[in-house]
This record gives C-alpha cells, sequence and structure tokens, in this order.
C-alpha cells in the first residue's frame, strides 16, 4: 500500500511535465528575460549605474563615505571579492544564462503546432540571443568566466573551470549570429513590447565585435563552431541597422526620457519597469530602482522628487558638452536649477552641484504607491543613436571617413548643433560621451581603448574644490574634502570586477583575476 | 441517626514515615477525604458499620472496618511492583530498574519547582546531554533543545510525542499539565520511532485522573520581570572623546571641541528608555480531577500572561490560554477507552531582534548618546514639522530626537519601537481517542487516532513615518496571513507479555500511518485609507495593484511498521531489540523506505548473589545499546526538479507583468534518509539504600548522510538543493549524581548533572570538504562546517596580539622578508599569517572557535525544614564562543561597547586602537579578539523558598494543602560575555551569533499551590 506516499506537487509542475507547448515554451522565455530587469536581485545594482560610477563621468554620491559601501569601493576601484556588486552582476547574469539553457536544451521535445512555427522559431532565436547577451555582460564585468552551454544542475557543476575569454566572446558570437535570422525583424505589436527584435541582437553583436576587438586588441571576432566576424561583417550589419530596421531618431532628444521615448522609434534594445510591481524592497518590484537612486536629496520640487542622490555627474562630464548642445539639459540638471525651482536640497556625497535628469525621480513618472519602488522609466540599452555612432567609429577604422562623417552628423544634428566635416576617433568618443551620458555605456567605451587609456581618463588627482554656485547653499558645489573626489584606477586589476569570493569558495578551479 | 467521626494517621510499613495525600473512603460511597501533611485524617460518616478504603500510589490498598471506632491508625505495605520507578518509553511504560537504553526523566513535581512559561524550559539544566538555550527572552520565543550535541547543520530538533501525538513542539503545552518528561537520548530507546528520532525523543505525558475522591488545585503566581544585564556601552563623553581619538589617529581633526564636549547634557542611555522596568508575568491554573473505578479524568485550565521587557506590554508580550481533558474509562473488564484532548491559543506581539538593521535592542546599543529621546529645542521642532512624511512622536506629541550621525537604519529606538506594530496568534487543538482490547491473557491491542489541527496567523502595519534622512516611510502598508494544518496519526500496535518461569516477554509490533497537511494564504497592501494599528486590514483602500495575495499547500506522509521484543532473566539479564521500517513522501520512490534496528542489553549486577547482601551498594546496572535512527525533516519534494514561476516581466506600452516559469531549484533525485547510528555504555548505582544514586553514560553518535541545503555556486543558476551532506560525529560523557537525605523535620538533597561532548565532522560530501554560511554582514568571515571541525565554527582570523609600536609592525615579516601587515600602525591586531604567504588575507582564514559547548551542566539543591522548603537551581555551559556583532562597521559615528575603553592608547592594552579608516581591518575581519567572546556562563537559573500551611490552619479555610511561595528567576550570572545575554540559540550554521538578541528577564514571582 505504498499508494499512501505518493504525492505530487500542487503549486509546480515537474520538470518532465513541464516543457510541452507554446504556453510553457512562452513562460520559460520570459523566465530568461527576467534578469534583465533585475536591479535589486543583491542590494541596489542598476545595470547603467554600476559601470558609470566607474567611469569618468559620474561619482557615486548617496547619503555618506559608507552609502553603498560595496558600491564605493567599486567605484574607487577597490571592490572586495565578499562585497555584493561583484556578487550582485554575477548572480544576475548566471541565472539568466541557466534559464536560457534550459529552454533551450528541452526545446526539440517541445509541440508547436503549424501555426505556432513562427513563435517557436522567434522563441529560439530569442533564447539565444538573450544567452549572448547574458554572457557578454559577464565577460564585460569579470573577463575569464564559466561558461555551459548545458543546464547545471546540483550534479554537474564541480568540474566547471573558467573558460577564456576568447572563447567565451566566440561563443557569445556564434549565439547571436545564429539568433539573428530566427528573431522577429520588425517591431512588436503592443502588448508584446519589450521583446527583442533582431534589429536588438544585431546592434549588441556590433557592440560585441567592438569591445572584444579593442579590449582585448583584436582585429576580428572568433566564432565558436569556426569562422570569424570581421570588420567588414560589422560595418554591414551595423549599416543594416541604421538604414534597413525602420527605427528612427527622435525629433527631440530630451523625449527620450520622458513617458513617450519608452518603446519609442530609437530605442533597439529596451529594458521595459512598470509601477505595479510587488511593492516590496526586491526583485519582485518592477519599478526602475535607478530613478530612486539617482534623484536628489531632500528636494521635492515642480520636476523632479526626493531620492537617494546617488550617480553624481562629474565636472569633467559637464564640460564636455560644447555649448548650444541641446543634450546638456536634457542630462543634467543643477544644483541651482533645483533649488530656483524648490529651495530645498540636501548635498550628496561626492557632491558636484550636477544631478542626472534621464534615469531618475521626474514627477511626472511618481506612482501612486510606493514610488520609491515604482518608476516605470524603462532603460534604454541600445538605441538608434549608439548604433550610428558605431557604425561612424567602424568605418572611421575601415578608412571609411565620408560615411563617419555623415553618421556622426546624423546625431549631432538631431542635437542643435552644426555639421562637421571631418571626425577623428577623439572627435566619436566625444559624441558618444555627450550623446550617451549617464546611459551605462561610458565605462565600455573607455574600457576598450585599452587600460591604459581607461586609467589617463578615469584617475583624478589634486582635485580642486569648486566653490558652490550659490553662496551659502553647498549643494550647488562640491561638498567633502578633495580625497573623496580622487580615483586611481588600479590598472593591475584591468578593469575587472574580481570573481566573488562565494563562488571561489566552492569552486578553487575559479582563478582570482589579477590584483585581487 | 448521628453523624460520627473516625479519625486516625496514615504511615508507612517500611520507615514509619507519616504518609500525606492517601485517599481515605467509605466503601461504597462517595464519601472520602485524603489524609494531611502528617497522614493524619478525619472522616465523618453517618453510619457506624462502614470500611475505610486506604488507597495510595505505591502502596497496597487496605480496608478496614470501622465497628464504631473513632480513631483508626492504619499502617501500608509498599506495593513492591508499583513502588518501583516507572519511565516512558516508546509504545508504552517499563520499569526503570529494566530499562536497557539511556532515558531520562522529569517528573512533574520537578517542573512545578521552577514555574517556567514553556515545557522545554523545564527540561532546562535538569538532565544531562540535554542542552536547551532560549532563543532569545522575547516572550514566546523559540526555544533550541539539542539532545547529545548538533547532529546535523539542518533541523536538529528533537522529535516531541505528546500522550503518543507527534508535534512539531511544545509551545501550545501548559507546563502544569505534564505528568513526566522523557528524554530517549540512544539509539536503542528512539530507534523504535525510527526515522524520526535521530536528534533524540522528548515523550510527553500529562497529568491523568485518579480514582478516588475529587481532587481540586489551583496552582497560581504573579511576577515582575526586569533584565538581568545591560550592556555597558560609553557614555557621552566618552563617546566623543573616543571618535575623536579615532579622528585623530586618522590625521583628521576633532569632530567635537572641547567645549562641546564639556557643556554637552545629553547622556541619552537608550537601553533604559526600551527596557519595561517590572513587567507583569501571571498564571492561574485550575485543575479538577477523580473518577473511580471505571472512569477517571482531568481536566484544566491554564491562564499565562507575560508581558516583554522591552517596550513595554502593548509592543511585546505572549499570552496563552489552555484547556484539556484527559480521560479513561474501563468500557468492560476487557475493553479500555480513553481521549486526550487539549486547546490552546496564544496571542503575542513582538519587537524585531538579531539583525544589525531592525533590531531595536541592537540600536538601543548602538546609537549615539548625545541624541535626546525628545526634541524640546523650539527652532528644531519647527523644522522636523515641516519634514513630509513627519517625523515620528511619541503618543503625547512630542517630536522623538533624530541622530545627527549619520546612523542610517539605526534610528531612534523609542521612535522604531513606537511604529513597531505586529501580532502573531494561534489555536491548536491536539489529542487523540484511543482503545485498548485484552484478546488473551497478556496480549493486547491498541489503536490510536491522534490529531494536531490548528491555524496560525499574523498581522502587522507599518505607518508613514520619517526617522532620518535615508530612513522615511512614504505610504503606510499592512500586511497579514494565515495557516491552517491538519495532521493525523493512526497507530496500531499489538503487544504480548509472557512470563515463563524467570524468563520475562514482551513483544509488541505495530504500524502509523502519519499524514500532515498544511494550507497557507498571505495578503499585504500599501497606502490604507485610514491609518492606523486599529485600521490595518487588507480592504481599507481601493482595491488596486497595491492588493496583493499568495497562498499554497504542502503534504506529507508517512507510513510505518515496527517491532520490539524485551527479554529479561529475573530482571537480572535484559535484552531488548527493536526494528522499524518508515517509508517517508519526501524522497523519491527508489529511496522512500529506511530501516531503523536497534539493540540493548542490561546486567543488574545488584540482582547477582556476591551483591545482593552488599550495604553499600542498593542497585547497580550495567547496559550497553546499538543503534540507527534516521531523520526527514527537510521540505518537501526535495528530489524533484520543479518548474516555479520565476519573477514577473513586465510587457507592453501598459507594462502588464508577465509571469515566466523555469527550473528555480536545483533537484536532488538520489536524496535519501540521514541515519544516525549510535553506541551506549551506561552504568547505573544505588548507594546507601539509594541515598546516593549514579548515572553516568558514554556514547558515540555518527550521524551519516546528513540532510541539509548544499550550497552551490551561484554560475548554476539555481537554488540550493537538498543533500545527503556528510557525516557528524558526536561522542560525549553524561554523569548524573543526586544525594538525598531522610530525617524528621530536615531533608536535603543535591542534584548534579553534567555532560561533556565532542562533536566533529568527519565526512562532507562536496567537492571542498567544507560549506560555508553567508558571510556576516560587513564582515570577511563566516560560520563553517568542515571536515575535522566542530559543527559549525567560526571562520575567521588568528590574532597575536597587538602591534606595541611601528618597529613591531615592521619587524612583522613573512618567509622572504616582507612587512606581512605593511598597513598597520601601533596598537592594530597582528594577525596570524596562518599560510605563512607573508601577507594577510582570505587565505588565512581559519578555526578560530566553536559556538557548541563542550561542557553542560545543572545543579539543584533542595531542602526542607519543617514546613519550609527551598531549592536552588544552577545552570551552565562551558567550552563555547559567541561572535558578537554588534559593530556596523559601515557607521562611522556609531555608539561603541564599553570594551573600547580598553583599547590600545600607548603599550600595554590588548584592545585595538580606536579608529574609524580602520586600514587593518581590525573590525571588518572576523576574528578571536574583536569579535569572538567565551560564552561560558554559570547562572543561578532559579531560587525558590515554600512555605506550606500547617493543616490546622489550612483546613480552616476548606484546602486539604496550601503552599505559598517566592521564586526568583535568572538572579545572577556569571560570564565574561559583554553582550547582553550568554543564552543565544540558533539554528543551522548561524548558531552562537549575537546581533541584538532579547535578553532573559530577571523575574521575581509570588504563587501558590492550592489542593481542596
Amino acid at each position: 500500500c505504498t499508494d499512501f506516499l505518493d504525492l505530487d506537487p500542487k503549486t509546480a509542475q515537474t520538470e518532465e511535465n513541464f516543457f510541452q507547448d507554446r504556453k510553457d515554451a512562452f513562460a520559460a522565455l520570459m523566465g530568461i528575460y527576467e534578469p534583465l530587469r533585475s536591479d535589486f536581485g543583491q542590494s541596489y545594482h542598476p545595470y547603467a549605474m554600476v559601470s558609470d560610477i566607474m567611469s569618468d563621468d559620474v561619482y557615486p554620491g548617496g547619503g555618506g563615505s559608507a552609502d553603498m559601501l560595496t558600491w564605493q569601493n567599486v567605484a574607487r576601484f577597490k571592490a572586495q571579492p565578499q562585497e555584493d556588486t561583484p556578487l550582485a552582476m554575477w548572480k544576475k547574469g548566471y541565472r539568466g544564462v541557466g534559464r536560457a539553457n534550459q529552454l533551450l536544451a528541452k526545446f526539440d521535445q517541445i509541440q508547436f503546432k503549424t501555426s505556432e512555427q513562427e513563435d517557436a522559431e522567434n522563441f529560439k532565436g530569442e533564447a539565444l540571443f538573450l544567452r549572448g547577451h547574458y554572457y557578454f555582460e559577464l565577460a564585460r564585468f569579470y573577463g575569464n568566466i564559466p561558461l555551459s552551454l548545458e543546464p547545471l544542475a546540483a550534479d554537474n557543476w564541480q568540474g566547471v573551470e573558467l573558460t577564456s575569454a576568447d572563447e567565451v566572446y566566440a561563443q557569445i558570437a556564434a549565439d547571436m549570429l545564429a539568433a539573428i535570422p530566427m528573431m522577429r525583424d520588425s517591431r512588436f505589436g503592443d502588448t508584446q513590447l519589450g521583446r527583442l527584435t533582431k534589429w536588438a541582437a544585431m546592434s549588441e553583436m556590433v557592440k560585441v565585435f567592438q569591445y572584444y576587438t579593442g579590449y582585448y586588441n583584436k582585429t576580428e571576432l572568433p566564432v565558436a563552431g569556426g569562422g570569424s566576424f570581421t570588420l567588414t561583417d560589422a560595418i554591414e550589419m551595423a549599416e543594416s541597422v541604421v538604414n534597413e530596421s525602420g527605427h528612427t531618431l527622435l525629433e527631440d532628444y530630451a523625449t527620450l526620457f520622458t513617458a513617450e521615448g519608452d518603446f519609442s522609434s530609437e530605442v533597439i534594445f529596451e529594458i521595459p519597469f512598470t509601477s505595479s510591481g510587488s511593492g516590496e524592497w526586491n526583485d519582485t518590484k518592477l519599478g526602475n530602482i535607478q530613478c530612486q537612486m539617482s534623484g536628489p536629496r531632500g528636494h521635492n520640487g515642480n520636476m523632479l522628487l526626493q531620492g537617494w542622490g546617488f550617480g553624481i555627474p562629474t565636472h569633467s562630464l559637464y564640460a564636455e558638452f560644447e555649448a548650444g548642445d541641446e543634450r546638456l539639459t536634457a542630462s543634467i540638471i543643477t544644483g541651482e536649477q533645483l533649488l530656483n525651482d524648490t529651495p530645498n536640497l540636501e548635498a550628496s556625497y561626492t557632491n558636484t552641484g550636477y544631478f542626472t535628469f534621464k534615469y531618475t525621480t521626474h514627477i511626472n513618472r511618481q506612482a501612486e504607491s510606493n514610488p520609491d519602488l515604482n518608476w516605470p522609466q524603462n532603460y534604454h540599452y541600445i538605441r538608434l543613436a549608439d548604433v550610428m555612432l558605431m557604425a561612424a567609429e567602424l568605418n572611421l577604422k575601415a578608412g571609411n571617413t565620408a560615411a563617419a562623417v555623415d553618421q556622426v552628423n546624423m546625431v549631432r544634428s538631431r542635437a542643435g548643433l552644426a555639421d562637421v566635416s571631418s571626425v577623428d576617433l577623439d572627435g566619436i568618443y566625444h559624441e558618444r560621451r555627450v550623446e550617451l551620458a549617464l546611459e551605462g555605456h561610458r565605462y565600455w567605451d573607455l574600457l576598450r581603448r585599452g587600460v591604459d587609456y581607461a586609467k589617463s581618463q578615469i584617475d583624478v588627482t589634486n582635485y580642486e574644490m569648486r566653490a558652490p554656485s550659490i553662496a551659502g547653499k553647498p549643494a550647488t558645489g562640491d561638498v567633502g574634502s578633495p580625497s573623496d573626489f580622487e580615483v586611481n584606477f588600479d590598472a593591475a586589476k584591468k578593469g575587472l570586477f574580481p570573481i566573488p569570493q562565494s563562488e571561489r569558495d566552492l569552486n578553487p578551479n575559479l582563478k582570482q583575476n589579477d590584483g585581487y | 441517626q448521628s453523624d460520627t467521626v473516625v479519625g486516625g494517621k496514615v504511615i508507612s510499613s517500611d520507615d514509619k514515615m507519616p504518609l500525606p495525600g492517601v485517599n481515605v473512603m467509605v466503601k461504597g460511597t462517595n464519601n472520602g477525604t485524603i489524609t494531611n501533611f502528617d497522614g493524619e485524617y478525619k472522616l465523618t460518616t453517618t453510619q457506624k458499620n462502614v470500611t475505610l478504603v486506604f488507597s495510595f500510589i505505591g502502596y497496597l490498598s487496605k480496608e478496614v472496618s470501622v465497628n464504631g471506632a473513632s480513631n483508626i491508625d492504619v499502617t501500608l505495605e509498599p506495593d513492591v511492583e508499583q513502588l518501583e520507578e516507572v519511565v516512558v518509553v516508546g509504545y508504552g511504560v517499563q520499569k526503570k530498574s529494566v530499562v536497557t537504553g539511556a532515558i531520562s526523566s522529569v517528573k512533574a513535581d520537578e517542573i512545578a519547582k521552577t514555574p517556567v512559561p514553556s515545557v522545554e524550559q523545564a527540561l532546562q539544566g535538569r538532565t544531562a546531554g540535554v542542552m536547551v538555550s532560549n532563543d532569545t527572552g522575547q516572550p514566546g520565543a523559540g526555544i533550541t533543545v539539542r539532545i547529545r550535541g548538533v547532529g546535523t547543520n539542518g533541523v536538529a530538533s528533537p522529535l516531541y510525542i505528546v500522550d503518543g501525538v507527534q508535534v512539531e513542539n511544545l509551545s501550545f503545552l501548559n507546563p502544569g499539565d505534564i505528568a513526566s518528561m522523557e528524554v530517549l537520548k540512544d539509539a536503542a530507546s528512539s530507534a523504535i520511532y525510527g526515522s524520526r528520532g535521530a536528534n533524540g525523543v522528548v515523550l510527553v505525558t500529562t497529568k491523568k485522573g485518579k480514582s478516588g475522591k475529587l481532587v481540586l488545585n489551583y496552582d497560581g503566581y504573579v511576577g515582575v520581570q526586569n533584565p538581568s544585564r545591560k550592556v555597558s556601552v560609553l557614555n557621552a563623553r566618552e563617546y566623543m572623546t573616543l571618535h575623536n581619538e579615532a579622528r585623530y589617529n586618522d590625521g583628521q581633526s576633532p569632530l567635537f571641541t572641547e567645549e562641546q564636549i564639556a557643556n554637552n547634557t545629553v547622556d541619552t542611555d537608550w537601553q533604559d528608555e526600551i527596557f519595561n522596568k517590572n513587567a507583569v508575568m501571571t498564571n492561574h491554573q485550575l485543575q479538577l480531577s477523580g473518577g473511580n473505578d471505571i472512569s477517571t479524568f482531568s481536566v484544566s485550565t491554564g491562564y499565562f500572561a507575560q508581558d516583554g521587557i522591552v517596550g513595554g506590554g502593548d509592543k511585546s508580550n505572549y499570552n496563552r490560554f489552555t484547556f484539556r481533558i484527559n480521560s479513561e474509562h474501563k468500557f468492560t473488564d476487557r475493553i479500555t477507552l480513553g481521549q486526550n484532548l487539549s486547546f490552546t491559543k496564544t496571542n503575542s506581539q513582538g519587537i524585531e531582534e538579531q539583525n544589525e538593521f531592525g533590531s531595536i535592542l541592537y540600536a538601543a546599543t548602538i546609537h549615539d548618546p548625545i541624541t535626546p529621546v525628545y526634541v524640546t529645542d523650539q527652532a528644531e521642532i519647527d523644522r522636523l514639522d515641516q519634514i513630509s512624511p513627519n517625523p515620528v512622536k511619541d503618543p503625547s506629541g512630542r517630536f522623538y530626537g533624530i541622530s545627527q550621525q549619520g546612523l542610517r537604519e539605526i534610528v531612534n529606538p523609542m521612535a522604531a519601537l513606537q511604529n513597531t506594530f505586529n501580532e502573531n496568534m494561534s489555536r491548536q487543538l491536539v489529542g487523540n481517542f484511543y482503545g485498548s482490547i485484552k484478546l488473551m491473557d497478556g496480549l493486547t491491542f491498541r489503536s490510536d487516532y491522534g490529531y494536531n489541527i490548528g491555524n496560525s496567523s499574523y498581522r502587522g502595519f507599518t505607518p508613514v513615518a520619517y526617522f532620518n534622512v535615508v530612513n522615511r516611510v512614504n505610504n503606510n502598508s499592512t500586511w497579514t496571513g494565515s495557516s491552517q494544518y491538519y495532521n493525523w496519526q493512526l497507530e496500531n500496535v499489538l503487544t504480548y507479555e509472557r512470563t515463563l518461569g524467570d524468563h520475562n516477554f514482551t513483544l509488541m509490533a505495530g504500524t502509523t500511518h502519519i499524514n500532515e497537511y498544511r494550507e497557507w494564504i498571505n495578503g499585504s497592501r500599501t497606502n490604507l485609507n485610514l491609518s492606523g494599528w486599529d485600521y490595518a486590514w487588507l480592504d481599507n483602500g481601493a482595491n488596486d495593484e497595491t492588493q496583493k495575495s499568495n497562498g499554497a499547500v504542502g503534504e506529507s506522509r508517512l507510513m510505518s511498521y515496527f517491532g520490539r521484543l524485551n527479554y529479561n532473566y529475573r530482571e537480572k539479564y535484559l535484552l531488548t531489540a527493536t526494528i522499524r521500517m518508515d517509508g517517508s513522501s519526501r524522497f523519491g520512490p527508489d529511496n522512500q523506505f529506511g530501516y531503523f534496528p536497534s539493540v540493548s542489553a542490561g546486567w543488574v549486577l545488584s540482582e547477582e548473589d556476591f551483591l545482593k547482601q552488599s550495604e553499600l551498594i542498593s542497585f547497580m546496572k550495567l547496559r550497553a545499546s546499538w543503534g540507527q535512527i534516521g531523520n526527514e525533516k527537510i521540505g518537501n519534494f526535495a528530489y524533484l526538479s520543479l518548474a516555479g514561476a520565476t519573477i514577473s516581466y513586465p510587457l507592453g506600452v501598459s507594462g502588464s507583468p508577465v509571469t515566466g516559469f523555469g527550473i528555480l531549484n536545483a533537484a536532488n533525485p538520489a536524496l535519501k534518509w540521514e541515519a544516525s547510528e549510535q553506541t551506549n555504555i551506561g552504568l547505573e548505582i544505588g548507594l546507601l539504600q539509594d541515598k546516593l544514586t549514579m548515572t553516568a553514560e558514554y556514547y558515540n553518535k555518527v550521524t551519516k548522510g546528513l540532510l541539509s541545503e548544499e550550497p552551490i555556486p551561484s554560475y548554476v543558476g539555481l537554488n540550493n538543493p537538498t543533500s545527503n551532506l556528510g557525516t557528524v560525529a558526536n561522542s560525549g560523557v553524561e554523569l548524573n549524581v543526586t544525594y538525598r537525605t531522610i530525617e524528621r523535620d530536615f531533608n536535603y538533597s543535591i542534584s548534579g548533572n553534567v555532560a561533556y561532548n565532542q562533536n566533529e565532522i568527519t565526512e562532507l560530501n562536496n567537492q571542498n570538504g567544507y560549506i560555508n554560511s553567508g558571510a556576516y554582514y560587513g564582515h570577511s568571515g563566516n560560520s563553517r562546517m568542515e571536515i575535522g571541525y566542530p559543527l559549525p565554527f567560526f571562520y575567521g582570523y588568528k590574532t597575536n596580539g597587538i602591534f606595541q609600536s611601528q618597529e613591531e609592525v615592521a619587524s612583522y615579516v613573512g618567509p622572504e622578508g616582507q612587512v606581512i601587515q605593511p598597513d598597520a600602525k601601533a596598537g592594530d591586531i597582528r594577525f596570524v599569517d596562518t599560510n605563512n604567504d607573508g601577507k594577510i588575507d582570505d587565505n588565512d582564514r581559519t578555526n578560530i572557535g566553536s559556538a557548541v559547548p563542550t561542557w553542560t551542566y545543572g545543579l539543584t539543591l533542595g531542602a526542607d525544614y519543617k514546613n519550609f522548603d527551598l531549592s536552588v537551581f544552577f545552570q551552565g555551559q562551558a567550552g563555547n564562543k559567541i561572535a558578537n556583532l554588534s559593530r556596523r562597521q559601515d557607521l562611522t559615528y556609531q555608539n561603541y561597547n564599553a570594551r573600547a575603553l580598553d583599547r590600545w592608547t600607548g603599550e600595554g592594552n590588548d584592545f585595538p586602537r580606536m579608529t574609524h579608516a580602520d586600514p587593518n581591518k581590525n573590525y571588518t575581519r572576523l576574528n578571536d579578539m574583536v569579535h569572538l567572546e567565551d560564552g561560558s556562563f554559570v547562572r543561578v537559573k532559579n531560587i525558590q523558598l515554600g512555605y506550606t500551611l500547617p493543616n490546622t490552619i489550612a483546613e480552616k479555610a476548606g484546602l486539604s494543602r496550601a503552599r505559598l511561595y517566592m521564586s526568583v528567576q535568572n538572579l545572577y550570572t556569571w560570564t565574561k560575555y559583554s553582550g547582553f545575554d550568554p543564552e543565544i540559540g540558533g539554528g543551522g550554521l548561524e548558531y552562537g551569533v549575537d546581533k541584538g538578541a532579547y535578553p532573559q528577564s530577571q523575574v521575581i514571582l509570588f504563587g501558590t499551590n492550592l489542593t481542596f
């Protein structure tokens, strides 16, 4: 009578009876997408901000030198292997990779109806692409990483070793190239917006090429399974996105960071956020925590509401904007402007008198309940202007100067600036810096020109404190002591994070990165 | 017709001592009485020729005809069969003298001597090898019970069985209802419970009625509680001076000027503020019992209420109402029917503790003392009034002071207390219905249906509040939840007893089916329309998306077959063998069943001719046992790979959350029973007519395949699986010694127990031979289990004193002459370079001590003189470490434990210098100088002085017995520990970690026991 002992789970399916049909496949696909917006899995770690604080554009900010200590350390290149930040980005990436591997491993057993063949194709393409995307994030942060294309489980993780970055990037390229033809080639309908099309995959593929060849000083990107992805391929792909995707630049740059900017024609790789999450202090809230973190401290005005004052723009970023560049006011708001709006503002740690105006506490995005957790502002990870500038840079490298100049001017003219007649690499870097300011690209741009270049741009020595622009209002200038603002990029670490200590404790095969 | 009065005295035949409490009944009537303290009785009858029946437990009943006599003295003969102490074993009782396993027993009278809120606490310090520690001092808080060490990093609490019914814990029981508690320590005793006995078994028997006169008892006490200890912290002047010193050491200018220090008037003692003086604790219990030859019953009801010593009675409290009815009926000569039933309702409220962020107690020890409790400065009041949301006010409208020292989550403890609202409730019905039938001489069948039905619910509320710049609550919220459970068990047992000449056999065989079922539902919402604790209900607001709910169900089953043979020859040579087979739904089909055998033998040497005539040795028994027992306390379906809902991903212009699915947990299809194998050797000796008794035990317990969460790397992308992780060995020695003398007016007794336990992991089946707990917040270091070390131990940095000078720093060099601690300054810790690689880093972490005590002991002194009785009870432990994590290193201007006053300021002191920058990581590297402290303690757990009223007075009040007592609990604790309380429990790897636990209170009680 052992029937007495036969019980089945009531709120979960077993692996055997999951992965049956389209519904299951779609659910599994959503599981793969989910970590994209995971900025609160291990304390607050919005992806764009974590990289920006390491760049020359942003200081960590916050309430004091110990506020988010883990991330203050990251910003000073003193990350500790046992701290939250290295673990946060690691966990997020591998959660995505693991779920992609699960769906891909079971994909062939799923029964799609004939009418669902297009969905099947899309799902598989998106899963492959997202696996590539997560591995790309991981590879940029950690260098050599564990690479697995099969689901890992309790009994097969032990022998895992670090895979060299060359192999990891080759696999990323293979996944993305395989995914592109399977993915949808036009915008999804209103209810499915947020899913990714082949244009997102192509754009990121170009980004992968640029980063890999830059950081590792290579001419081409190997593709797992044979072949390589060359500069010519990259140019062709970038131009295809610029010319054929149907994505267009928005007329007004500032619109990008309003409600109309979300799912707009310029955004190619969009990570959606919404105000209807759980309202709990973890990832089940579905709002964009970067907004809450960026909002100015102690300020409740008519434009911005109070936030935590993290991610303070530097003077060097502010100075990068040319006179007449419309992007400045859309990117940065000054303490003076905030005080003119409403006379309350507290200084942040590493206060400079500047605050981001992009992903922040815009009053018209405030949710009715739990506004701290519920900022519904999407993160535009890749938008068309970025691809145009990548195309320009690739063209410049290939000697197609005229095309490069054209592509830079497309971006400039939208910003209300006069065309340039010639452009060099520094010129494109300048354009990227102001066009994509505070959107999570600058640090990687610096690193891919070489560790020495990154160091030359990031290091801050002999910092001179700036007086407040309004006397008696410290929040309109630098606050603290010069040492708070000084940064020493530790070249020995090559810009990488440490492998999390807890991972190395479990698997000593994972060699720690240099410098840690 | 006239009344006849009969009186007299009842004495015992063996020592000629008066017998109090003897039942005296007029035969064939309900007329009766019981003898008083001096063995005297007085009875009025309406007839002269009646027969009196004298009966008393442990004695043969006697019938005497009155025949007109007015004085009848009676001598009762001990019933040799009954006088023998009886202990409850699994599925039966046995005479103590023939028991072959290691079983400790605690009886009702011992429990009555130390009034305790919960039943588990009645075991504390009473028996060797049973370690009981209160998790915290919060009323109604959990209690950690460990029998013979910790055998697993999973659930290590014993199996509890109350009147045959398996229950999760004993919190529903009223201690006053307990007749006896037996702790089955060795495998031979607990193997009959097979799969669930690996951590030992606690059998509880509740009070049953006795035939005879109705007896009404009232037990009650009322007492006041105060904190038993305070943490010594810096006062305002010391606080300012030491922080200035730290800044000076870090090359910064002072934060506080000389004038500020001299003129400061605020010196808040936060502990004084949060502690609730003279918190009340009361208990009342009424018990009525009695019966006749056919039916006996016992009914009781009890009410216990305890206010917490933190925050006052409306923030931290515990109330318990209990009702019980036990009865047994002889349906026919062959058939007996009976039932036990108890209903318990508890309500409690509590404050957050053991948390670096939210614990009010933690905050009270590290909040700066220069912030006033209340704001009195009008300008500041006006400023605070402008802040939205409004800062927290006390009920009379005063703003609570807000620290200017950047303490983040460490907010004004009084404000945090003010805004704490929560409530937990439970209702539980536990009982059974049984019948037994004598099928033939010696053969009995018993069937028993037990149930444990209940629900528990909770509710909480967070009001809108401003605590400080980084801590504000913009929207109020409430949450509520409830769970219902329905557990049943059906047991059928056949017992056959037979004596063939000098050979005595008992054979027993049985089956058990257990079903455990629980369902739960939780909900929450924010933005309540009406604010306040009274309105904190889910429907208070628009039906919007902030209103959430979730729920699920869990069910598990167990099916078992078991058998036992007891054999003895002339009660001299003893043998017991058991076998149990258990199947559990928690394991996959291939691993469902486990087999748990045991065998034990005893030799009663005192029955041998060479000892029978001994004047010195009255009893002596040598016994040995071996057995295997199991453990299946894990979650359901851990063997299966399950697809569950992931967090949602918002899709579409409206941002609709779309739920994803994925495999979330790493499955372990090979998951199987944890088995504990134990060998036990015991010696029982009674000397000088049992005035001195002694029990000594040696045991060796090896837990194999221990079930636990196995940490796997995050790159797997799944939550940790449950695995059979390894092997833990516990071995130890236990000793119980009791000496008691009986004089005419003065009796005294000394009873002590001591246990030594050594615990070691001998095998771990994962890659690297160790498992870490999570890192402790802000610290490099954690707890760990590892082959060759105790479970768990603290894994951190060993220290070797303080660098007394910069020269010492420079001369502390590695194998190649490199300075090992280049960042260190004089006054910093000299860390041991354990791997001798010339630098201090994570790889130098090592075993710096274990939280598991090697010695536990208890000592009870008892004495009575005439009507007075006195007992003093000590309890203690030694050999364990506590990790005192009472610093938040990320908060620069926190207050410090007074240990900081011994900081290094020049050559000599042995505590690190003051520094905020802490380049040497004195405070963030978990080490044996700053963090680990000796957790040994000796505690005067209880002193009780009682006075029994002389009969003449008691009788006038209609009482047969009346006793008054005064008791003091936790009077004093000897310990070197600098935190609140060295008595810290906790489960799993994070054992013995103090992050602001609620201390035990010191209690003064006045109570009475009345028998009508």
